[in-house]
């Protein structure tokens, strides 16, 4: 079972986590930077060199092509109890 | 604002019941309208889920810091007597090591035991029920002598302590031709005892037996102290049978514990269990002056009674818990481990963080438990 994980709707909705986790984070951002180390595209404007520091400002801007995908069965999900 | 609206409002967030009572509380001092208040269970709202333990997080392990820590300023050993009562009571680190391995019987120990409402108040009533749970031996109650010549023990009985102990001499009289099955004859204030079978031996054995009699009171229940405490009488004990006391004329069982979990679980059941491994283990913590969260503690609990028992927790993690032979032969006496395991012929399923560091693959905690897919479409701002 898969869940929406546009950063969008899961701000508007009322499940925990809101927002992706420091762990999301931190992943995505690593992908990302390997990604760029290894050559890919740069997908913002930008002056910086650093990889790492590349792929940060494109995670704040909302522009990495990649996201998580969570498992029902991993996480408890305030909803699922009828919480809300 | 009335509180029913309050809670109304309230009700529509997920919030725990501790958390929804405080923040109940703090509404009710202020005098807000709709609007307002609204506006601030969203923020204690937002305020809750920025607290949440985030998925990913290694709970046990913070658990298990948070706990260890304090734990190493705990001294070593203390025996402390508990208020004026003088009671022995097992404290710090011995304790705390006793409440995870879950002994049999504690090394001290001890119940509190209230009364019922019309009990409570009276110190003569207390002092009653005191003397029905108690243990009371024939040793406290009067001197013993053998006459070898008549082939009699004389008990010479101390008629102030008989009354203080509330025991009535026909009753003792019966009690002790019953279990000894000898005669027993009464003559001014003493008692003389005659076995059935005139020898020696039997005599001295009659006389040993005679001691471990429990003429009034629990076997288990060694020393009973009574202390006024909140206006009411309450009972403490060196000894505990929780089953027996509560029981007992005058008790009010639904406010009578016992430091002994695995009586509790026996006795009340495995949640009531979990309740009194947090509550032990918390109190030997803030007797020491530690804070520690009760979140920690709480996990520890859970993980000790989900399966329905108490089940302890050692240097090898929670007991009965199924260990792999990677993760075990990296704890201790590796080549044995893996012999062994190599002999059955066992598999490992890579599922705990030990297996996956040895094998170096990603654990699965926090960022290695973090499933990456691509998102289509572009850029989404």
């Amino acid at each position: 079972m898969e869940i929406k994980t546009d950063d969008k709707s899961r701000k508007s909705s009322k499940s925990f986590p809101t927002g992706y986790t420091r762990f999301e984070k931190a992943r995505i951002i690593g992908a990302r930077a390997l990604q760029i180390a290894m050559g890919a595209p740069v997908l913002i404007k930008t002056d910086r060199t650093n990889p790492i520091e590349i792929a940060m400002e494109e995670f704040n801007k909302g522009v990495i092509p990649i996201t998580v995908r969570r498992r029902r069965d991993r996480f408890i999900w305030l909803e699922d109890k009828g919480l809300l | 604002m009335d509180i029913k609206e309050i809670e109304k409002e309230l009700k529509k967030y997920p919030f725990p019941e501790s958390v929804r009572r405080d923040i109940r509380e703090e509404l009710a001092k202020l005098d807000l309208n709709k609007k307002s208040l609204k506006k601030i269970i969203d923020r204690c709202y937002e305020e809750y889920l920025s607290n949440l333990m985030e998925p990913g997080e290694a709970a046990g392990i913070i658990a298990a810091q948070s706990i260890g820590e304090p734990g190493t300023q705990m001294t070593m050993r203390t025996f402390h007597y508990a208020g004026v009562a003088e009671i022995n009571v097992t404290l710090g680190l011995p304790r705390l090591i006793e409440i995870m391995d879950v002994r049999k019987t504690p090394s001290t120990p001890i119940m509190t035991i209230r009364l019922q409402d019309d009990y409570s108040n009276d110190r003569k009533l207390a002092r009653e029920v005191a003397n029905r749970i108690e243990a009371t031996y024939i040793t406290d109650l009067a001197d013993i002598s053998v006459d070898i010549t008549g082939m009699k023990i004389i008990l010479f009985l101390d008629e102030k302590v008989m009354e203080r102990k509330q025991v009535d001499k026909d009753e003792l009289v019966k009690k002790l031709s019953k279990s000894l099955k000898v005669d027993v004859e009464e003559k001014d204030g003493k008692l003389y005892l005659s076995p059935k079978e005139p020898s020696y031996r039997k005599l001295l054995q009659t006389v040993e037996k005679m001691k471990d009699i429990v003429i009034k009171g629990i076997k288990e229940i060694r020393r009973v102290i009574i202390r006024k405490e909140e206006g009411e009488y309450v009972l403490y004990t060196e000894g505990s049978n929780l089953k027996k006391v509560m029981r007992v004329k005058g008790v009010d069982y639904r406010r009578t514990t016992t430091n002994n979990i695995l009586e509790i679980a026996e006795v009340l059941g495995i949640e009531a269990a979990r309740n009194a491994i947090i509550k032990e283990a918390l109190d030997t913590l803030e007797e020491q002056g530690l804070n520690v969260d009760v979140r920690h503690i709480m996990l520890v609990a859970d993980m000790m009674t989900n399966d329905g028992e108490v089940k302890q927790v050692g240097r090898h993690g929670v007991a009965g818990e199924k260990v792999s032979v990677l993760s075990r032969a990296a704890f201790e006496v590796t080549v044995n481990h893996l012999l062994e395991a190599a002999i059955r012929g066992d598999t490992d399923n890579l599922s705990g963080v030990t297996e996956n560091v040895i094998v170096g693959q990603a654990i699965k905690l926090g960022t290695g438990d973090v499933e990456l897919i691509s998102k289509l479409g572009g850029r989404s701002k």
